[in-house]
């Protein structure tokens, strides 16, 4: 199977010289890098939200940001994947919606996933409403819910605490079998141990 | 579909809310006032006295530029928050039309001013009396257009600007646009400013007067269109700056 995510020749200088990267399909990478390293960039241009200026990047068949890419591929930034002023129930039916999933599927989707959770009283607050971990925890629903080709996570376990550390690692570990999975963590704690490789970021490049 | 309705739906939900849409209500009060003081005004001969048709289509006129005024501003302030927002950014990962980012917030404007004007437009015709052979069609269309103007090129100097500048920015184009083509002879032909300044007052003044005929709103809705190019031009600017 040819790899979900492909970073050949990519650099950020000074803090990228360069890093070559193969996210296989079913495969987990956990990208290990200080605090300033890149690593949101490089998620940031993956998404194809940053320009990467001609850099080696291609993620589920496509160019960061081409309707094919985006079409198979889910990301979760650092924040701010929710807009804070708008109920969380409506926004993420609308993000199933934009998967092809019918609303009404959407809807049962996310309400079976949070009574699961036991989250639904969250449902109908707007995520200024919410602590981080309960934003955080419910911007996995997009990734959850649906089956995508690859994703790539920005830091998935910050702000949460012990037990939501546990939940999350255990929905990053069953998207292993399907999707490409790339994880960019400063702290790799927690998730090393259901990664299939890890990759840190030092200062000449990446060190397996 | 869905993915090109993305942005106007999450726009929707913005614009639907009574603290929006509130100060649309001052504009049945405001333009009740206007009527009757027009009114009064003719009778006591302070004011130019206006036949039923020329006093009806005053009323649509002044119901387009309250609402333009209000739109325009509102447009200004909720383009430049809503695209500076990190969630905006952020969902475009999202499998969405990207330009769609741009032309969503405007068609969710859009949607609630022109619904507004309806509302006003059938209220004023419910109010004062017409005559059969009034004409509808010129009428209507030339008060609608400062509207689209006002939406579009509060859409570009929202993408341009701060909400507050852009604001301001407007107001200033839209009273001096209509102050000096008011005072503009309705006869004389239309001049090359007319391309750079919207020609707004010009194109109130040559609806007033007979025989009037459309070119200052179709110079009006040109502006509308270059306004709105220029704005979707500078949001894909900044969407790839980043």
């Amino acid at each position: 199977m040819p790899p979900g995510i492909t970073i050949k020749g990519y650099s950020d200088p000074p803090r990228i010289p360069e890093l070559d990267l193969e996210v296989n399909t079913g495969e987990f990478v956990l990208l290990v890098g200080e605090s300033g390293s890149g690593k949101s960039r490089l998620v940031r241009r993956l998404a194809g939200i940053e320009q990467s200026g001609g850099s080696g990047l291609t993620i589920a068949g496509g160019l960061p940001g081409s309707p094919a890419a985006l079409a198979r591929s889910t990301f979760l930034f650092q924040g701010d994947n929710l807009d804070r002023d708008r109920e969380v129930v409506q926004q993420l039916v609308r993000r199933l919606c934009l998967r092809g999933i019918h609303r009404r599927d959407a809807g049962r989707l996310v309400m079976d996933w949070c009574v699961l959770l036991g989250v639904t009283d969250l449902l109908h607050r707007k995520p200024a409403d919410l602590n981080l971990e309960q934003v955080q925890l419910l911007s996995f629903a997009p990734i959850v819910l649906w089956q995508p080709g690859a994703v790539v996570l920005d830091e998935p376990l910050s702000n949460l605490g012990a037990a939501a550390r546990t939940e999350v690692t255990g929905w990053i570990g069953g998207l292993r079998g399907h999707a490409s999975v790339l994880a960019a963590v400063s702290d790799p704690s927690g998730l090393r141990e259901v990664a299939d490789r890890t990759v840190f970021l030092t200062d000449g490049g990446a060190s397996p | 579909m869905r993915k090109c309705l993305f942005f106007y739906r999450e726009s929707m939900d913005y614009v639907i809310r009574i603290s929006w849409v509130a100060p649309y209500l001052l504009v049945p009060p405001l333009l009740a006032f206007l009527i009757y003081l027009e009114g009064f005004l003719g009778q006591k001969g302070l004011g130019a006295f206006y036949a039923p048709e020329a006093r009806l289509t005053l009323s649509f006129w002044n119901a387009s530029l309250m609402l333009s005024l209000i739109t325009g501003i509102k447009t200004c302030l909720f383009v430049s928050d809503f695209h500076s927002r990190r969630w905006f950014r952020n969902a475009q990962a999202l499998p969405v039309n990207r330009l769609s980012g741009f032309w969503g917030p405007l068609l969710a404007i859009a949607t609630i001013s022109a619904a507004a004007l309806g509302l006003t437009m059938a209220a004023i015709l419910a109010a004062l009396p017409v005559s059969m052979t009034f004409p509808w069609g010129p009428v209507i269309l030339s008060a609608s257009i400062p509207l689209a103007w006002a939406v579009c090129f509060g859409a570009l100097l929202g993408a341009l600007t701060t909400g507050g500048a852009a604001a301001y920015m407007f107001v200033v184009v839209m009273i001096v646009s209509l102050l000096t083509g008011l005072v503009q002879d309705t006869g004389a032909a239309v001049s090359a400013a007319a391309w750079i300044l919207p020609p707004l007052g010009r194109s109130m003044a040559v609806s007033l007067s007979f025989p009037w005929n459309l070119s200052c709103s179709m110079i009006l809705a040109a502006h509308a269109v270059l306004s709105l190019l220029a704005g979707a031009l500078v949001y894909l600017f900044r969407l790839r700056r980043g």
